[in-house]
């Protein structure tokens, strides 16, 4: 089957920059196969099923090179060496998207592909709709091997490497999504004392629309009048409190406008009222600008819990909302 | 006034600043960001395509472009966003994405659809969200990296029904001596000005409905 192709078919058209390097060309050699619900189909049937020319476009860098399929949807491109992208086939004025795979091709070498099937629902309806498509590569060059090498038209050896699906990595939170995570934290306790914390608020996972995970790291601090006003309320006398500082980090999930929280810390200090290790958990509507918020931390070495409502500005935030 | 009080209010009062401010009622940068020109970012890597649009609402107070949002459709069903505004943090130290209706997105091959904008007339911000009839109108391949003027996308207010509003959503592709000149302002001297602009599909899609902006 494979020696029936029709050498005339590969037709090479570089697109762009012209190679100007005298570094030895690499040749990438692959072959198209199609299929839907009910057949298996060659290029030259597809053809004349979407009435249009099937071509493979590869990108490297700035530069597009382009290869007409042979009957049997063979194709060959020569370019300088390099990391090659397959985002898409032309199917006569149609263009039927794929999940875009890429390729690296050696100087002097002929790199076989395998096979590229792109199946549909409906070959007849759906190739160049962009209907769905799925593209599965399939590791045959020892059986593609003797064609290959006639289209490269080499004796040079040739080297399988498969495309491989191009994977979009989240490079992390930008410096200014960092800087407008600080937050200053005015909270407020059921006893009617209130105290100025800090936080900041770092994305760890890429928002794709149904939110993200979130990591905190908090100042916590217990001002002595704060404390005073804890351990004083409702005894009739005054108990002098003492000021205390601790930290905390937690995570939590933020999706839309809101944000919820689980944390463990550390407070510092000794004799009553809050200290030692703490837990808590914590639930905030609001932008990144400013929020409202619920917060419950519970010390169990000292027996204590604070349920305090929160209210949140990040600085750097309203900065920039100006700027 | 108690200290508790106090620590009230000044949060407080910096956060009604801090939401004026995000709702697009003034910045302190406004002087000098309404000096600067459409000036497209350089690309952020090689192959990429850049997609320059205008939108016009024939509304009175209308206002000007705040944010664009593509959608971008497939490969098969993936389904993902591109968007631009001019409403970003310390929006006065980047390059400036949209002015007067015009605006320009760097994406990466595939199809796109215009998914909704926003705009803010007389502080007021308003939502466009397209209808899918009117998503399809604005679609746009993208293949090779160039740069792909979409046209003139004009949103006029059409029949009032039973709750809501409709608009007549248009789209005008000839060629625009004036949004030309902006689109050669926007890209000159970066590496776009050495990219080809890429062939469009003749003929504009015919005028289609558009969901009632929200408010």
């Amino acid at each position: 089957m494979l020696g029936a192709v029709s050498a005339a078919a590969v037709a090479l058209a570089p697109v762009g920059r012209a190679h100007a390097g005298a570094e030895e060309p690499a040749v990438i050699v692959g072959r198209v196969t199609f299929r839907d619900s009910v057949r298996q189909a060659r290029a030259e049937d597809v053809e004349r099923l979407r009435w249009g020319r099937l071509i493979v476009e590869m990108r490297r860098g700035w530069d597009v090179y382009a290869a007409n399929l042979d009957a049997n949807g063979f194709f060959s491109i020569s370019g300088p060496p390099g990391t090659y992208r397959l985002d898409y086939v032309r199917v006569g004025q149609l263009t039927e998207f794929l999940a875009p795979h890429e390729v690296k091709a050696r100087a002097g070498r002929v790199t076989c592909l395998g096979t590229l099937e792109i199946a549909v629902a409906d070959l007849g309806r759906d190739l160049g709709n962009n209907n769905d498509s799925q593209l599965q590569v399939r590791d045959d060059c020892a059986a593609l091997e003797p064609e290959v090498r006639r289209l490269a038209n080499a004796d040079a050896g040739i080297a399988t490497s498969v495309p491989a699906p191009v994977e979009r990595h989240w490079k992390g939170p930008t410096a200014v999504e960092i800087a407008a995570g600080l937050r200053a934290e005015l909270a407020l306790d059921n006893k009617g004392g209130s105290m100025v914390r800090g936080s900041l608020l770092v994305p760890i996972s890429q928002d794709t629309g149904s939110g993200n995970f979130v990591a905190a790291a908090q100042l916590l601090h217990l001002s002595a009048a704060f404390e005073t006003n804890r351990l004083s309320n409702g005894t009739g006398t005054t108990i002098p409190g003492t000021a205390k500082w601790g930290g905390a980090v937690g995570a939590g999930y933020s999706i839309w406008l809101l944000e919820a929280m689980l944390r463990g810390g550390f407070l510092a200090g000794d004799g009553p009222g809050e200290h030692g290790p703490m837990v808590g958990g914590s639930l905030r509507v609001g932008t990144f600008l400013f929020g409202v918020g619920l917060q419950i931390e519970r010390y169990p070495s000292a027996s204590q819990q604070m349920q305090l409502i929160t209210l949140d500005l990040s600085p750097i935030g309203l900065l920039g909302s100006l700027l | 006034m108690t200290g508790a009080a106090r620590a009230i209010w000044l949060p407080l009062a910096v956060a009604a600043l801090a939401s004026a401010a995000a709702g697009g009622c003034f910045r302190l940068s406004d002087p000098v960001y309404a000096t600067q020109d459409i000036r497209a970012h350089e690309p952020s890597e090689a192959g990429r395509s850049l997609i320059f649009g205008t939108i016009v609402v024939d509304e009175f107070g209308a206002g000007d472009l705040d944010t664009i949002t593509l959608a971008k459709v497939g490969p098969g069903t993936e389904r993902g966003h591109r968007s631009t505004n001019r409403i970003n943090l310390f929006r006065v130290f980047s390059r400036r994405a949209m002015k007067d209706g015009h605006f320009v997105i760097e994406v990466e091959p595939g199809i796109y659809e215009l998914e909704s904008f926003s705009t803010s007339g007389w502080g007021q911000p308003r939502t466009w969200t397209s209808k899918d009839e009117a998503r399809r109108g604005t679609r746009v391949i993208v293949t090779r990296p160039g740069i792909y003027d979409i046209g003139t996308l004009r949103v006029a207010f059409g029949a009032v029904g039973f709750l809501e509003r409709s608009y007549n959503f248009e789209r005008i592709t000839a060629p625009n001596p004036e949004r030309q000149a902006v689109l050669a302002r926007a890209i000159a001297d970066t590496r776009w000005a050495r990219v080809p602009m890429a062939p469009m599909t003749p003929g504009a899609p015919a005028p289609t409905a558009q969901a009632p902006p929200a408010p």
